[in-house]
């Protein structure tokens, strides 16, 4: 977590952040219009396709960065409302994620910060964390949603993160294609930007990542058992997301 | 004088870079000085500029040796944000540098950063609105402004913070005649005693003004002195990747004595030392233009957007013909690219009818017309997306059901067209601005459509690849294809086009062959155009040639001869 | 593209502080959770109206009317087969719809649309600038503040850098027509690389024009924009807070406006 605010002392992170955000907010209006699945909530996100690119590369900016972009969305859609709160968060973590788990979710993650197209394990690691990142935003956009009363949290839930996983996957070839010129030519990979060195492996991170897994099964398929209701479910993963989340 | 910039033994390679940016670069400016560094892309005027303020290497970071002195403050041991106090600077790309949402807060910017209170800021911000003339639009939402506007707002909003080193970075790429004319025009206004100009600029008739040019060539500082001095070299020039004056290379190529660096200058010389004799301009030999099969055809065309109120286009009557060479001229907004996205269906007329060989083109299919009419975009970042050049160039043809032995044919004749034979497995992205150019115009060419539409082909290039860029198209007219292109750069519609379309505000305000169109120069002004010095001296002599190698054989075949000194 | 629903009036609304336009905003959201019984969210959402009136800016909500109805309708068709209620009307096969989860329904259908015209109470009535300058007031740190205000001034160019992006592949032949999900983000991505390219050889620019222009994350500054608190904005967040005051009495110690008591 620490440099989700350290990197606010940093010009080129800042800018980062205002670009990934401008990015996705224009996309989120360009296409807020052609198919609302439930409107004023979510919608056919083509913009989808940004977050895993945007944490990955940008790191804390992305997060920033979409967490902002996703707020504007809302400005210029004219669905500035209560949800939006909780939209900030859970656009946050779908940039936050990417690169706060892909060296920590170990064994999964090989803890090495890099995107090599060609590595299987690389592939793996993308779309296990393309999925937990969009339950991780979807479970507490969700929570935060049925309790004000805008959408049934089992419905919203899952339509956001099947939204957010599919976006994520086609993200693969946006990531594969600017990954070389964003590192090497633009300079903007964000380890290199703001001179971190070691990447943030260690016990107390792992727990925080698998707890923030485990936050995200539950979100999601925990209504099934019997017994649990929706409710309770939607506020015990949302927990364990945030409190996962701040271990990282 | 004291001096106001000391570059002392300046060398710098950016990091993981082998070619150094600037080699041993010395020398200075004096206070209140307009100096003018040119050179080719890639000659490091950019990091020239950029050493002034510690961008370089505080920001841009590398191998530095030597150091840069600006108003007694060490660049390279300062931080930018101090540095801003001696040295303000407008970076190329003017979209990039506007934080605020309107033009007031734009400029208060710089402002609130050095702390100045509220009332000095009001003061300010109206006094420097004024000076780059953009005063009436106080509290327009910046995105609403034009390319030239924004970039007058760029300046000001740095001169609003009174540093006494202003840099700017090619001020006038990529606006139109009209805003580069304001903007020369505020250069102008904008020298005193007390502030030091330093312009970056590709453009030889831009120099004439300044009392210093730096030359740099590979990063390497070749000379430096006045105007008169440096300008008149036209090798020296041309081997810097810079279009020599028009004026100096006709004296030069006609052997008259004399080195005039603007076109009064040379009329005035021509006329005293009896250069030619008085002529009468005559009746020019008027050039046939084309009569092939028509192939684009718009009847009474008129095109209002979504958004707007008035028409963009106002009834439209054009025929293009087969293998023509077209160029569209006008300022932004006049309409041009309006006009050309009718011709291959990306805006469908409001009114009247756009006709591809002589069929509507709402009654083409999707994939049919892409095959008649090409359009190749202004910007090339907004079309690649592909991870190498081949696959690049094969997404048009594949898309539109193309395979095998035709599609292997049509990429490579593509890539040969465009010189990048060699490129197929180069990532795209990585490619210099000429080279991305070339692969966004292979990509379209690849397809082999009758008529290929270039907007704005040569911004942001210097003039070696603007020459390459057009000596291509030349080389794809020869060989039946129709070419039209969106220009602001007079001279390449000058040198290029056999048919000139003049357009403002939505109508065709002249169109006939180049040669005529360009004699004409109460109709260009009244677009607000201006031909180059070149052919404003050939309109003023009464010659037909529209280059200077035909200028220079016309005028010879007169056998005029100097008087005798 | 011009993208804001500003809506240039000279109304009292509009010469408000920032700061008391956000606080009002937020106070009405939470009045709006206070019921959920249809007639009480009718109406907050009249008050609401008659605030939108007096901005002389009904016609923004006009312009949203289709996003106001289809949100309306939406509630009020799913909710009523997930909350459980006493008075059965219909039961089929385990799904069970009772007058009180209709009820339920109705009024979630109002205060989602509450919750927007609120929202758009506020766009309507306040700049871009001043919102982002309220925040800076309401304690924002400004680099937050400042990548907020990039980040407005920046989404409309590279809204524009889009619809040519899709000009120049559409023209190259790409069918962006698609029926289902998937191939609608499959078509994108010719799109989306160009988009991301394009803006981010933005991005050293904009970082060198900022540090050259003074800028330092963590430094002091001046504001140009001072809003002037006014006795009216004490008066306006003043009448919101006993509103909201009043409004939680009724609930709490009333029980007025609940249909379904245990949810919000």
């Amino acid at each position: 977590m620490q440099h989700a605010l350290l990197m606010w002392k940093n010009t080129r992170m800042i800018v980062l952040t205002a670009v990934c955000a401008a990015i996705y907010a224009a996309t989120l209006i360009a296409f807020k219009t052609v198919v609302p699945i439930i409107p004023g909530v979510t919608e056919v996100r083509v913009a989808g396709v940004f977050p895993m690119t945007f944490g990955f590369l940008f790191g804390p900016a992305g997060a920033w960065g979409l967490a902002i972009g996703n707020v504007i969305g809302d400005i210029f859609g004219g669905t500035l409302s209560p949800v939006s709160i909780a939209g900030f968060i859970g656009n946050f973590l779908m940039g936050y994620l990417p690169y706060a788990l892909w060296t920590t979710l170990v064994p999964v993650s090989s803890g090495a910060y890099v995107w090599d197209a060609k590595s299987v394990r690389n592939w793996l690691t993308y779309i296990v964390i393309a999925f937990i990142s969009g339950a991780a935003a979807a479970v507490v956009i969700g929570a935060f949603a049925d309790a004000i009363g805008m959408v049934p949290y089992a419905i919203i839930s899952k339509i956001i993160t099947i939204n957010n996983f599919i976006g994520s996957l086609i993200g693969i070839l946006l990531l594969t294609a600017v990954f070389d010129v964003t590192k090497n030519q633009l300079r903007l990979f964000w380890p290199e930007v703001m001179d971190v060195s070691a990447a943030n492996t260690g016990m107390k991170a792992s727990f925080g990542a698998w707890l923030v897994a485990a936050g995200c099964i539950l979100g999601v398929f925990g209504g099934f058992v019997p017994g649990l209701s929706w409710t309770v479910v939607s506020w015990l993963a949302t927990c364990l997301i945030m409190g996962g989340s701040l271990l990282l | 004088m004291t001096s106001s910039i000391v570059f002392d033994h300046l060398s710098f390679s950016y990091q993981n870079t082998t070619a150094p940016a600037l080699q041993d670069i010395s020398g200075e400016m004096s206070r209140g000085s307009f100096t003018m560094v040119m050179g080719h892309s890639g000659a490091g005027k950019s990091t020239l500029c950029c050493a002034i303020n510690g961008l370089v290497p505080r920001f841009l970071r590398g191998d530095y040796v030597g150091r840069v002195m600006a108003e007694g403050m060490e660049a390279g041991k300062n931080s930018v944000p101090d540095m801003a106090r001696a040295v303000g600077i407008v970076l190329q790309d003017f979209e990039a540098q506007l934080f605020s949402t309107n033009v007031e807060l734009e400029m208060a910017f710089g402002l609130e950063n050095q702390c100045l209170p509220k009332a000095a800021m009001e003061e300010r911000i109206h006094a420097y609105l004024r000076v780059v003339g953009l005063e009436e639009l106080l509290r327009r939402d910046t995105a609403t402004l034009s390319g030239g506007q924004k970039q007058r707002l760029a300046i000001g909003s740095v001169l609003a913070m009174e540093p006494p080193v202003l840099v700017m970075d090619e001020p006038t790429t990529d606006i139109d005649p009209e805003g580069r004319h304001h903007i020369l025009s505020l250069i102008r206004r904008l020298r005193t005693q007390e502030r030091t100009l330093v312009v970056t600029d590709l453009d030889a008739e831009a120099a004439v003004q300044a009392d210093q040019i730096w030359l740099l060539r590979d990063g390497q500082l070749l000379a430096k002195g006045r105007p008169a001095e440096i300008l008149t070299d036209s090798s020296l020039i041309e081997s810097c990747g810079i279009r020599p004056l028009a004026t100096i290379a006709l004296f030069q190529e006609m052997n008259w004595p004399g080195q005039p660096l603007t076109v009064d200058a040379a009329l005035a010389e021509i006329e005293n030392q009896g250069l030619l004799r008085p002529r009468r301009p005559e009746g020019r030999n008027i050039s046939v233009l084309n009569h092939g099969k028509v192939i684009l055809e718009t009847r009474n065309l008129s095109y209002q957007y979504p958004a707007g109120s008035t028409n963009a286009l106002n009834d439209i009557d054009l025929i293009i013909h087969e293998g023509d060479f077209v160029a569209m001229l006008g300022q932004n907004g006049s309409g041009k690219t309006t006009l050309a996205k009718h011709f291959n269906g990306l805006l469908k007329p409001t009114t009247g009818y756009m006709l591809v060989r002589g069929r509507r083109v709402n009654s083409y299919r999707r994939d049919e017309l892409p095959r008649e009419v090409g359009y190749v975009f202004q910007n090339p970042d907004h079309q690649i997306f592909a991870p190498t050049v081949g696959e690049e160039v094969s997404f048009g043809p594949r898309i539109l059901g193309m395979d095998g032995k035709t599609l292997e044919r049509n990429i490579a004749e593509a890539l040969d067209a465009t010189g990048l034979s060699g490129f197929e497995d180069k990532n795209p992205f990585l490619l210099n601005r000429g080279e991305r150019q070339r692969v966004a115009v292979a990509s379209i060419l690849a397809v082999k459509p009758a008529v290929i539409i270039l907007d704005e082909p040569t911004t942001g290039l210097d003039y070696v690849h603007q020459l390459d860029t057009m000596e291509m198209l030349k080389r794809l007219n020869q060989l039946g294809h129709t070419i039209i292109v969106i220009t602001h750069a007079m001279w390449i519609a000058e040198a290029y086009a056999r048919r000139s379309i003049l357009m403002k505000e939505g109508r065709i305000l002249l169109d006939g062959p180049t040669s005529e169109v360009f004699s004409d120069e109460t109709m260009l002004a009244a677009a607000s155009l201006a031909p180059s010095d070149l052919i404003r001296l050939r309109n003023r002599l009464g010659l037909a040639a529209m280059t200077l190698n035909d200028m220079v054989k016309e005028l010879k075949s007169e056998a005029v001869s100097p008087r005798s000194f | 593209m011009n993208l804001t629903f500003y809506n240039d009036r000279a109304t009292w609304l509009h010469r408000l502080d920032p700061r008391t336009k956000i606080g009002g905003v937020l106070l009405i959201f939470v009045v709006c959770l206070c019921f959920n019984h249809p007639l009480f969210i009718a109406g907050i959402l009249a008050s609401v109206l008659a605030i939108f009136t007096a901005a002389k800016s009904l016609k923004v909500l006009w312009k949203l009317r289709f996003l106001l109805v289809l949100l309306f309708v939406f509630s009020v068709v799913l909710w009523p087969f997930f909350i459980k209620g006493k008075t059965i009307l219909l039961e089929w096969h385990g799904l069970e719809v009772s007058r009180e989860s209709l009820l339920y329904g109705l009024a979630m259908g109002l205060r989602l649309t509450t919750f927007v015209s609120a929202g758009l109470l506020l766009l309507a009535t306040t700049k871009n600038e001043e919102i982002t300058n309220g925040l800076i007031r309401l304690g924002i740190p400004y680099p937050v503040a400042f990548a907020l205000a990039t980040a407005i001034r920046l989404a409309p160019t590279f809204a524009d850098a889009g619809a040519t992006i899709v000009q120049a592949q559409v023209s190259r032949g790409l069918d962006l027509d698609s029926k289902n999900i998937f191939g609608r983000f499959k078509r994108f991505a010719p799109l989306s690389i160009p988009i991301f390219i394009s803006a981010m050889r933005y991005t050293n620019f904009l970082a060198m024009a900022l540090e050259s222009k003074g800028f330092r994350p963590d430094a002091p500054r001046t504001s140009y924009y001072e809003p002037q608190t006014t006795g009216r904005d004490w008066l306006v967040l003043g009448s919101l807070t006993l509103i909201l005051a009043a409004c939680l009495y009724m609930r709490v110690a009333l029980h007025w406006g609940i249909i379904i008591s245990g949810r919000l």
